[in-house]
């Protein structure tokens, strides 16, 4: 009954047109390249401030869906990817535009987008309650373990380079750190300065790295306004450019790819942009006719497509699940859910079961207007495509500064806006991942909270931790990954100067 | 500037901020019997960046010089952030709608590479989208914005 007062709250007025707008918006930002799905989240958090939480998860959970999305647009037709995850889409893509048939290739693209998210939806539906049932019976052992494990990994995925993933985690956790301590309310490294008794809020500092950051990069290096890019004419056709036999044919690509998406969203740190990658590595090395593939193939587009999106379900699950984000955007919603005061993890389909199953139609219907949407309101944003970038990051950094002003009313937080986005831009060009950090910000207080409950029922014993199956497994997983990295990063290195010897 | 060079001063910067940060975890007084006070984590996870530090810095020693990396466009960064520093100042004395139209011409003149102004276009453009920003936030979302004298 609970579940299907969730699923009737999405059918309001207010939600629908939260969804509607939030795929719009989201479809834009990820088809402009240089914006991100993480971006379209981060500037319209905010928003969410007075809006109910069924409305607020609506909007935030349509600008997910369609950032991923949006980005086959410019991938399609102007061979750049507007986000990380369309970079495959691209190989084929273009050159099918190229060669007269854009219309096709993005009715394909829209309609494996559309499907793959689906896939994914029914993933959450099925996998997230069983999860949460099991994640209900962990303590803080198991709570710091599995969180220690999702910032490690993250770390090392990020950039694939380890140490440098690991810092920026370590300054993550370090920034968490400011304000009163969990448990006994310490005021720590705040140097006397009252504004950060309660530590830094996580919107200024998320738009700061997310947006304002972004927005420097741009700067280094402007594009002309003038650099407009030649679009190719679009025709949209038939149904989607897939008639019955093609649709069985690419049956079992579809399914791989969204298997692959749906692995790759579920592990932490990952992310859409390797899911799209590796489904189209997996989608040539099938195929009878591998050559055909970067030439304007339909099925690198349907590989590409299907993995991003169902890779959006899975990112949900360890989040709805354990409340424990597995990747930027994640993150994001993760402040979503905390900005509504519900906290997201097992206990939420106790205390806020109707909500979880909002969030989950929510989900389904943003894929059905997404698919709506790209497909009539295609030739706009073909057209948006060419607004100068100028004068939408202005527009981007002037949000920002609403956007931080609004968490708190006080100018402090855009104080930290600017400070993040400067830090942002510093660690961009010094190689530093960003996502770490975030992460570390994020789940800096779960995981100090968990050790710090877990040690004090221990009696500060080390041993309970190595007692427990779940915190044991996780444990150790660290430590291989960690060591792993460590000796193959060491033996490449090895072999590379051994074969400058050589030569 | 090289990659080697930017990840020995990258190196140095964190080793330093781990070095002092660990001295103030170990200052906070511990108000538990088995030591897990406030410092405990701290104190571990600037072991740990120190620890990192030093790996980079040494990787970055030991290693090739790696590619020299010009930088472009700082100035035009300094001008962003500057241009942003300015408005959070200016705000609260001179209010939301104002600044923000001065904030986005600057950002649109900012971010334009030479020989495609055009000053007018962009100042209306300005001035339409600061107020329609203004509007969406206060009358739609219900949120406060500094006012200024007015």
């Amino acid at each position: 009954m609970q579940n299907l007062a969730g699923i009737l709250d999405v059918f309001a007025f207010a939600p629908l047109l939260a969804i509607f707008l939030g795929v719009t918006v989201g479809i834009v930002f990820g088809s402009i390249p240089g914006l991100t799905a993480t971006m379209a989240v981060a500037l319209c958090l905010p928003m969410t401030f007075g809006m109910d939480p069924v409305t607020a998860l609506s909007l935030l959970v349509g600008l997910y869906i369609g950032g991923i999305s949006g980005g086959l647009i410019a991938a399609i037709l102007i061979n750049i990817p507007g986000t990380p995850s369309s970079i495959a889409t691209t190989f084929d893509g273009f050159p099918m535009a190229q060669r007269g048939e854009a219309g096709r290739a993005l009715g394909i693209a829209i309609l494996y987008s559309f499907l793959g998210t689906l896939v994914g939806c029914v993933v959450l539906f099925f996998l997230a309650p069983p999860l949460a049932r099991i994640a209900v019976t962990f303590g803080s052992f198991e709570y710091f373990a599995i969180s220690l494990f999702a910032l490690t990994l993250v770390a090392g995925l990020a950039s694939g380079n380890l140490l440098k993933g690991l810092a920026s985690a370590c300054v993550g956790l370090l920034v968490a750190m400011i304000g009163m301590a969990p448990v006994d309310a310490y005021n720590r490294f705040t140097g006397g300065f009252h504004a950060l008794d309660s530590g830094l809020s996580l919107l200024p500092v998320l738009l700061g790295l997310f947006a304002v950051a972004e927005v420097l990069k741009y700067a280094e290096n402007p594009t002309s306004p003038d650099e407009g890019h030649a679009m190719p004419k679009v025709k949209l056709g038939g149904f989607f450019g897939v008639d019955a036999r093609q649709f069985r044919e690419y049956l079992p690509n579809f399914l791989r790819s969204s298997a692959i998406g749906i692995g790759v969203g579920l592990l932490p740190g990952i992310g859409a942009a390797a899911s799209n990658m590796l489904a189209y590595l997996a989608a040539r090395s099938a195929s009878k006719q591998p050559d055909t593939f970067g030439k304007g193939n339909p099925q690198g587009i349907v590989a590409t497509e299907s993995a991003n999106n169902a890779g959006i379900g899975s990112a949900m699950v360890p989040l709805i699940a354990l409340g424990i984000p597995g990747d930027s955007v994640t993150a994001l919603l993760l402040g979503g859910f905390l900005i509504h005061g519900i906290q997201p993890g097992p206990l939420m389909f106790a205390m806020n079961g109707d909500l979880v199953y909002s969030v989950f139609t929510a989900m389904a219907l943003a894929a059905v207007v997404m698919l709506v949407v790209e497909y009539f309101g295609i030739r706009l944003f073909i057209r948006i495509l060419s607004v100068p970038k100028n004068y939408l990051l202005a527009v981007v950094l002037l949000m920002c500064v609403v956007g931080a002003y609004a968490t708190n009313n006080r100018m402090f937080d855009v104080w930290t806006l600017v400070a993040f986005g400067a830090l942002g831009h510093v660690m961009n060009r010094f190689d530093y991942p960003l996502p770490p950090l975030i992460l570390g910000f994020i789940l800096g207080p779960v995981i100090e909270e968990n050790l710090r409950s877990a040690l004090m029922s221990s009696r500060g014993a080390i041993l309970p931790f190595f007692e427990r199956p779940v915190t044991a497994f996780f444990l150790v997983a660290i430590l291989l990954y960690v060591l792993g990295t460590l000796f193959l990063g060491l033996r490449a290195t090895r072999r590379r100067k051994m074969a400058e010897i050589r030569a | 500037m090289t990659s080697r060079r930017q990840d020995l001063i990258s190196a140095a910067v964190l080793l330093l901020a781990a070095v002092l940060i660990h001295m103030q975890a170990r200052g906070i007084t511990s108000r538990f019997k088995t030591g897990v006070d406030s410092g405990f984590l701290p104190e571990i996870v600037t072991a740990m960046l120190g620890v990192c530090a030093l790996a980079i810095g040494l990787r970055a020693t030991l290693g090739a010089p790696g590619e020299k990396r010009r930088a472009t466009g700082q100035l035009r960064v300094l001008g962003v952030l500057g241009g942003l520093v300015l408005a959070t100042l200016a705000m609260p004395v001179v209010g939301f709608l104002p600044v923000a139209a001065v904030l986005l011409f600057a950002q649109m003149v900012v971010l334009t590479p030479r020989g495609h102004h055009q000053p007018v276009f962009k100042a209306a453009i300005s001035v339409l989208m600061a107020a329609a920003i203004w509007a969406v936030f206060t009358k739609g979302f219900g949120l406060i914005l500094p006012s200024g004298p007015f």
